[in-house]
């Protein structure tokens, strides 16, 4: 056998595998490592999974989709474009977290049985959210959207501090809440498929809903007020407005990967959730305009509301939690726009957003365990004590912030250029003037904490490479993809588009 | 699964399933409006306890007289979890929890119970919009009216009372008025699905009621009154 | 109309005069006993309340020096009234030779002049207490009184008349009731609870003046006239039973004049009754009076049952006259 039929032989599965393996690496944490073992089991778990993951990113753009388990997880260009992020990002957090969590272990914010609960829930956590975007009934995906709700809620309460506690049950109870309704319309859908059904039997598999001949018999009255119910649930998770009242407590209180990991990929999921609806809709006339409006108000109201508060805060891992409301926004405008252009931008802003937030969080934590204070106001010169994180922290910030040439302006650039191309130009002029609102805000907060004269009091001392390192390679990507998209990406995202367009 | 009324030779009146799902989904709001009408924990408890043997009386006659077996399953699951051990286990933190003074209601409970009365309303426009579509419920037309309504009155009791086991209270009958609209307009969801969803129920009390626990010892109370740290 | 229909119809009346004056001190015995028994308590023999309405009736009157005519007329008053009732309200059957003088819109009225009276004498004794208790009894009656206008015109919207006779032919839904009906039995429980001054709204067995309310209003009256608000009380206890009995759970009411149905519905209607008395005492020993200010809670619950009934029964449409 040689190596070609291995790696055909593993990719067959590569979704089972992709999907086993931070499962196994959580239950190996929690039962057998030894607290210096649990960090490499984590950050072995999650290079097996992005490599799995990548491999199913091929067979998709070979194939166009990837499927196993007789159909029950399924995977087309959306759930591989999902898939690669979750694994990325992943992977870089779990690099994040060895050093970060073990310094808080050594700092003594959290004890040993804290330590081996946030190895197992992160791997349980990422498995959550790989199997949200692969499997392939809807009613599962609802499963496994409660599920990264009920993996994370310890990782947001993990410490005993009552803003951490208090945080963690807002996070809780609205996101089960929220999600009820989600599962709502779940049901409701599932309603309408029994009519559209020959046998009347009924289905909630992507791959049966999804077919035109289907799609076209799915009641339109029922699928908007089913989406409806939809957009609020996994919307709650999504953090859209005005829904997102959890997210910059859980976003800011959570310790600093688990705070990468929820901006910048589990929103993504939830979101991914809305455009499998938003596919659905799409198919038929009557609702196509429906689902495409209510994402715009949705979106505008997110980026209105989460901009003001982005100027006046105070805290800087909660401005970047606002700055992720913006980013969903941006998101939702996007997609709602509904040329392929803006639905194109949108996509790469996912990416870019989470590459950059995950970059921007990782930055702060950095800052967080040197200053041991999350207010803006007190943290100055960090570039004195630590030149490198200062100077990544600081990129992530203009890179979330939009400037070029990273690539979160090349996909901003992308939407408002569809925008008013298409002629929306008062929903396009209205996203133009916060985003550079926001950005002169970002831009004040960032040099303030970053410039300046070293504070005394805090020893000079850089940021070991483990949490450096993911940092250096954030920045490269965000830039990378600012100037050139390579070739595979654009297939993937081509496919990608395909999902969330019309059928 | 064994029996339904066909596998044991029964022919009934159609009528009479429905008017035990139609009578036990109304006892479900009943209990819903009590949650909003009483401030006592203890209560609350039993209620929901009840509530949920109400639910699995529904599921039950839906299994039996329409023969969907697959909702037997549903139904003991009901029976076993909803009605026996998430009620005993919450008897228990009760018992373990700092007891403290009364929490006033952010809306006065007369108001919050007209409000519940607009609820229901609105619930029934609801489902009228979607009987409107021309589309058959697989049974009992009028009980969507019934589980919209809990959900919003359940989501009404924890938008309005401030203590933290109401609101798991209120979580749980939200949950309860979504499993009746599962079961009577669909006739049950796919299987996997249901057995996800009541996976997901019960992790999820287990998870509130450690954070009963944690709140409880962290702030010294469980009003979430107090729970006002974070701001914007 | 012949003789000797005329003739059944007075025969009628005098039965269902003569049976709800019989009865209703032995509803009252009734819920005193068990109320007795839960509390551990051997409580009264069966008979007591009407060893103390003889009693009472021959007692003399003592009359506060303040009070005018109205302190005298108010006994009679309030029984008749409450007696007239029993001439409008199906007891075992439906058929109602009186039916025509007056429906449930009556009934809330002639109620409504019972209590009025009954505040008038209670500022008319004089007494602080008296006054005290009347304006309590306002005050609630402005809360009671649209949530009972409610729960009844449900019941009456369901069965299409407000003729009682028509509601109680109307109602025969089954072994099972509909959601709406439900609702509105719940409703108008409450209002019962409140309207007959029991335990979660006011206390009948109490005289302390913190807490009582229908109570203060009579503490001036004595002999005779206290004889005849007792009764009067203990018929607007059996009245409401009724109702509940009669309304929504009318399993087993006649619908014609034969002897065998009457008798059906006569057991019927002792065992439903009796019942229901024995629910409401249960419910007075398991729970704690409610504070004045709380006692709105409690109407507004009513009210909102009623409304949701109601809504409940116009989204069933004409299914609620279905025959299981």
């Amino acid at each position: 056998m040689g190596i070609e039929s291995i790696i055909h032989f593993i990719q067959d599965d590569a979704i089972l595998l992709m999907l086993l393996t931070p499962l196994l690496a959580g239950i190996f944490c929690a039962w057998i490592g030894t607290r210096r073992e649990m960090g490499a089991i984590s950050v072995t778990g999650s290079m097996i999974t992005l490599l799995f993951g990548l491999l199913l990113v091929d067979k998709v753009l070979a194939n166009g989709s990837a499927s196993a388990l007789n159909n029950f997880l399924y995977a087309d260009g959306l759930s591989a474009y999902l898939v690669l992020i979750i694994s990325v990002i992943g992977l870089l957090a779990n690099i994040y977290s060895v050093s970060y969590i073990h310094e808080e272990y050594a700092q003594g914010t959290i004890d040993a049985g804290r330590l081996r609960l946030y190895h197992f829930l992160l791997n349980l956590f990422l498995f959550t959210m790989l199997s949200a975007v692969v499997a392939n009934n809807l009613g599962v995906l609802w499963v496994m959207v409660e599920g990264t709700t009920l993996a994370s809620a310890f990782l947001v309460g993990l410490y005993d501090r009552e803003e951490s506690v208090e945080a963690a049950w807002k996070y809780l109870i609205l996101g089960s809440v929220g999600i009820t309704f989600a599962l709502f319309g779940t049901i409701l859908v599932y309603f309408s498929a029994q009519s559209a059904f020959q046998n009347g039997a009924g289905s909630l598999n992507w791959t049966d809903l999804s077919n035109p001949a289907i799609a076209h018999l799915l009641d339109p009255s029922i699928l908007k007020l089913a989406f409806i119910f939809l957009l609020v649930g996994y919307g709650t998770k999504a953090g859209l407005a005005p829904m997102h009242t959890w997210l910059p407590d859980a976003h800011s209180h959570a310790p600093t990967p688990i705070s990468a990991l929820l901006s910048g990929v589990l929103i993504n999921a939830a979101m991914y959730g809305i455009l499998r609806y938003h596919h659905l809709l799409l198919a038929s006339p009557v609702t196509a305009g429906f689902s495409a409006n209510l994402l715009l108000i949705f979106g505008l109201l997110s980026i209105g509301i989460a901009t003001p508060f982005i100027l006046v805060q105070k805290d800087y891992k909660r401005l970047f939690a606002y700055s992720s409301i913006k980013h969903m926004g941006l998101i939702a405008v996007g997609i709602g726009l509904g040329t392929p252009l803006s639905q194109f931008g949108s996509l790469l802003h996912v990416l870019n957003h989470a590459l950059s937030k995950a970059l921007a969080f990782m930055g702060a934590g950095n800052i967080l365990l040197k200053y041991h204070t999350r207010e803006i106001f007190r943290v100055v010169g960090a570039a004195k004590i630590m030149p490198f994180a200062a100077i990544f922290f600081f990129l992530g910030t203009l890179a979330i912030s939009g400037v070029p040439p990273f690539g979160t302006f090349l996909s901003e650039f992308l939407i408002l250029a569809a925008g008013f191309s298409a002629g929306r130009y008062w929903i396009s002029g209205f996203v133009l003037l916060f985003l550079a609102i926001a950005f002169a805000g970002f831009i004040i907060h960032a040099s303030r904490m970053v410039f300046g004269s070293a504070p005394e009091g805090v020893v000079p001392e850089e940021a070991p490479a483990m949490r450096l390192w993911p940092m250096a390679l954030l920045v490269f990507l965000v830039l990378l993809l600012g100037l050139y998209i390579p070739n595979p990406l654009h297939t993937l995202l081509q496919q990608a588009i395909a999902a969330v367009n019309v059928p | 699964m064994p029996f339904c009324s066909t596998d044991l030779g029964l022919t009934f009146d159609p009528q009479i399933g429905e008017r035990l799902i139609d009578l036990f989904a109304a006892f479900m709001l009943v209990c819903s409006l009590l949650f909003l009408a009483t401030e006592r924990r203890r209560l609350h408890v039993r209620l929901y306890a009840f509530q949920s043997l109400s639910l699995a009386i529904v599921a039950f006659s839906v299994a039996f007289f329409q023969c969907e077996r697959h909702i037997f399953i549903a139904a003991i699951l009901t029976l076993i979890l909803k009605v026996i051990i998430i009620p005993i286990v919450m008897e228990r933190i009760l018992h373990r929890l700092i007891p403290q003074q009364t929490v006033k209601p952010a809306i006065n409970i007369p108001a919050s119970l007209l409000i519940a009365g607009g609820l229901v309303l609105a619930a029934d426009l609801l489902t009228q919009s979607i009987l409107a579509t021309g589309h058959q419920f697989a049974l009992a037309q009028n009980v969507l009216t019934i589980s919209i309504a809990v959900m919003l009155l359940a989501l009404l009791t924890m938008v309005t009372r401030k203590k933290a086991l109401t609101q798991v209270i209120g979580f749980l009958s939200m949950e309860n008025g979504l499993f009746l609209a599962g079961i009577t307009i669909t006739a049950g969801m796919p299987m996997i699905v249901e057995l996800g969803v009541f996976f997901d129920v019960l992790v999820a009390f287990f998870i509130m009621g450690v954070f009963l626990y944690r709140i409880s010892e962290t702030f010294d109370t469980i009003n979430l009154e107090r729970l006002t740290k974070l701001k914007h | 109309m012949n003789w000797t229909e005329l003739i059944t119809g007075l025969v009628m009346i005098l039965i269902q005069l003569a049976l709800f004056l019989l009865l209703a001190p032995l509803v009252t015995a009734w819920v005193r006993k068990v109320k007795a028994i839960m509390q551990n308590r051997q409580g009264p023999r069966m008979m007591q309340p009407y060893s103390d309405l003889w009693k009472l009736l021959r007692k003399e009157v003592i009359q506060p020096a303040t009070a005018s005519w109205i302190f005298t007329i108010t006994p009679y008053v309030v029984f008749v009234t409450t007696l007239s009732v029993a001439l409008i309200v199906p007891i075992f059957t439906t058929i109602l030779p009186l039916g025509f003088i007056g429906d449930v819109i009556a009934l809330v009225y002639i109620l409504a002049t019972a209590r009025f009276f009954t505040a008038l004498a209670g500022l008319d004794a004089g007494s602080p207490f008296g006054g005290l208790g009347s304006s309590r009894e306002m005050s609630l009656a402005s809360i009671i009184e649209p949530a009972m206008m409610l729960a009844i015109f449900t019941a009456a919207v369901t069965a299409g008349s407000t003729n009682l006779g028509t509601i109680a032919a109307q109602a025969d839904v089954g072994l099972l009731l509909t959601p709406a009906h439900l609702f509105a039995f719940l409703g108008l429980f409450i209002v019962a609870m409140a309207e007959t001054g029991r335990i979660p709204v006011d206390n009948p067995a109490t005289h302390l003046e913190l807490t009582m309310i229908h109570e203060a209003m009579i503490l001036e009256y004595s002999g005779k006239y206290l004889a005849l608000m007792e009764w009067a009380s203990s018929m607007k206890l059996l009245l409401f039973l009724t109702l509940l009995a009669n309304v929504f759970l009318p399993w087993g009411i006649s619908n014609d004049l034969s002897l065998v149905s009457l008798g059906v519905g006569a057991v019927g209607y002792g065992l439903k009754i009796f019942a229901l008395a024995t629910v409401m005492a249960v419910i007075e020993c398991s729970t704690a009076k409610l504070r004045l200010f709380r006692v709105p809670d409690l109407l507004a619950a009513s009210f909102v049952l009623s409304l949701i009934a109601l809504i409940l029964f116009y989204l069933l449409g004409g299914e609620s006259h279905a025959v299981l």
